[in-house]
């Protein structure tokens, strides 16, 4: 069943991202890395169900497509809500070009699995400095050695006001990274206090690109 | 793409959204307190001089005639009994007199009276105009005549303290005028009261005269209807009347004079005829002159008749028994109405609300507004791109399928 589901997902999500409206967007985020040479994305939003996840799946796609680079997908989050869309359920496909990384998993095993347990490690992520001390090294580690290696570095985050503690702060991963996009649905134009929340995404560090407007998505 | 839906306003947010706009709240409010302050300064100041009296409940009374004179009835017949006396002086030409006397009155294109403002000169103008145009009727002197009179009437105001006591008052912006007008207004309400009265009885005292006649010349013999009876009755006629015209008027006055002459005139052809006797004003008939029921009817008229006489003299002197001013009019030395702090008072509220009205209006445009372009331009940097809706039906996949 949960594999049923599982393909249902990702066949939804490879449809999607052929779309026109999303390799426009693949297009645009390609652009824009010939200008500011960034290799690492921070995708963030404010709420938990905007798209952060199907905006990085549909994007790794949709980049491997128009660019023929691999992307890695980083899950930055430690726990989840059970709303959330799993990164893995989005592309269990292993036709599909973008591999998934878990900081979860960097923290407990210090390497990464990869995408098929057992595989040949060319698309495992060793740690550029052993032991990292924190998440922020860490991340600013495998951004900066894998860059090379995959066109695009995607790193999925949690929502910024989300009231878990244990998940890293969002802010964190979008300093750490290059470059950050803010995904932007109804849930937060119609948020009250908007001018505040805003003022937090002025930061110079964050780098941010712009912006994905997911509208158009019904919760 | 479909349109945002609309935040509501959650009353938590109150405080931030008073944060927000802060700037045009203070704004607001300073300029309303600012144009209440300068508004202030223009508005004309009234001054109020007013004078209170009380009419008491036997002006009503006449015990020496009370079985034919009404008096008051009850208390609410007496309060407006009372209020309409005091607005009968009020007539048309003592407010045109007082009008014109004080400059109120404004002054029309021929006539005299105070010059117009130019507030007035520029709204006679556009009456004009408009009259020209047949939007509005033509104002003929009439009509202005009586919208200056309505105007004064409106300056002029009468409030009951209680059942017997009011306080009657004048507004106008010079104090001097308000003044003098009140204390003009005040004599002429007492001697309006007086006259009320002395008029009611006068016309009661006329009618007993008439009946008084009417019976004399039934009761009379056929021998006495000649000239002799006839020319004494009129005799009696004529001094009961001027009787009754020396109470108002002097000896010099026209009408008692030509009384006084056809009196002298009917005495001299009274006794050039016979040697009748004269009865003396008032006294009834001699007996037997007619039957005993007339002669006791004009007996008991004769009667109320010199009651009357006794009760106009005693009016005519003791005029303060039947009312009494409890406060004179006083020169005004204070505008009346709000003054200065409270027009600021009132334009700083005022100005507070308009600017939260304003504030609020604001707001909900602006939730209804708020798009992803919005939130781009708020944050300085471009819309990369737009997720489209998540097909609800699974397509066959690995066939790029381009839209």
């Amino acid at each position: 069943m949960a594999t049923q589901e599982q393909s249902r997902i990702a066949a939804r999500i490879e449809e999607y991202s052929h779309y026109t409206e999303v390799r426009q967007l693949a297009y645009n985020i390609a652009a824009l890395q010939q200008e500011s040479m960034f290799h690492s994305l921070a995708v963030l939003s404010f709420f938990p169900g905007e798209g952060k996840t199907l905006a990085c799946a549909a994007l790794a796609r949709a980049y491997f497509e128009a660019r023929r680079a691999p992307v890695l997908i980083v899950d930055t989050t430690l726990r989840e809500s059970s709303s959330s869309l799993a990164l893995r359920q989005c592309l269990p496909s292993p036709e599909c070009t973008a591999d998934i990384a878990s900081l979860s998993d960097w923290r407990k095993n210090g390497a990464s699995p990869g995408r098929s347990p057992g595989e040949d490690t060319g698309h495992g992520l060793p740690l550029a400095t052993p032991g990292a001390p924190n998440d922020f090294a860490l991340i600013q580690s495998v951004a900066s050695h894998n860059a090379k290696r995959y066109g695009l570095i995607l790193l999925d985050t949690v929502p910024l006001t989300a009231k878990n503690k244990n998940n890293v702060d969002p802010l964190l991963i979008a300093r750490a990274a290059n470059a950050s996009v803010l995904v932007v649905s109804k849930k937060l134009l119609d948020a009250p206090q908007l001018e505040e929340k805003l003022k937090l995404l002025e930061d110079a560090s964050l780098h941010l690109l712009g912006l994905i407007s997911n509208e158009e998505f019904e919760p | 793409m479909t349109a945002p839906s609309q935040a509501a306003l959650d009353i938590q947010e109150v405080p931030h959204l008073l944060s927000k706009h802060r700037r045009l709240l203070m704004v607001g409010t300073l300029l309303g307190g600012l144009v209440a302050g300068m508004g202030s300064h223009f508005i004309p100041r009234r001054y109020k001089s007013h004078f209170v009296l009380t009419i008491y409940s036997k002006y009503f009374q006449s015990p020496l005639i009370g079985d034919f004179v009404p008096s008051s009835g009850d208390f609410s017949d007496s309060r407006a009994l009372r209020e309409s006396l005091i607005r009968q002086a009020l007539t048309p030409e003592l407010l045109d007199a007082l009008g014109q006397k004080y400059g109120i009155y404004v002054a029309p294109k021929t006539g005299g009276g105070a010059p117009a403002s130019p507030v007035k000169r520029l709204s006679r103008s556009l009456k004009h105009l408009l009259a020209k145009l047949d939007i509005i009727q033509p104002s003929n002197p009439e009509s202005l005549l009586s919208n200056e009179r309505q105007n004064m009437l409106g300056r002029v105001e009468i409030f009951s303290l209680n059942n017997t006591t009011f306080n009657v008052g004048f507004s106008y912006s010079n104090p001097r005028v308000a003044f003098s007008v009140a204390q003009e207004l005040h004599g002429e309400i007492l001697k309006s009261l007086v006259d009320a009265r002395t008029n009611m009885l006068l016309r009661v005292r006329d009618a007993i005269h008439r009946r008084l006649a009417t019976i004399s010349t039934s009761a009379s013999s056929p021998s006495r209807s000649g000239d002799g009876a006839s020319l004494r009755q009129q005799l009696k006629a004529v001094r009961d009347e001027l009787r009754s015209l020396t109470v108002t008027y002097t000896e010099s006055h026209p009408l008692v004079q030509q009384l006084r002459e056809k009196e002298k005139a009917l005495a001299r052809s009274i006794a050039s005829n016979s040697a009748a006797r004269i009865p003396a004003s008032g006294a009834p008939l001699p007996e037997g002159d007619g039957s005993s029921t007339l002669h006791d009817i004009s007996g008991d008229l004769a009667k109320k008749l010199n009651y009357l006489d006794i009760a106009i003299d005693s009016d005519s002197e003791h005029q303060g028994d039947y009312f009494a001013t409890l406060e004179p009019p006083l020169f005004p030395t204070s505008p009346s109405g709000p003054g200065p702090a409270l027009f600021l008072i009132g334009g700083l509220a005022f100005g507070c609300i308009c600017a939260g009205f304003i504030a609020a209006i604001r707001e909900y445009f602006h939730r209804s507004a708020v798009r992803s372009s919005t939130v781009a331009r708020r944050l300085g940097v471009p819309v990369l791109g737009e997720l489209p809706a998540l097909p609800q039906q699974v397509s066959e996949p690995a066939q790029p399928a381009a839209r």
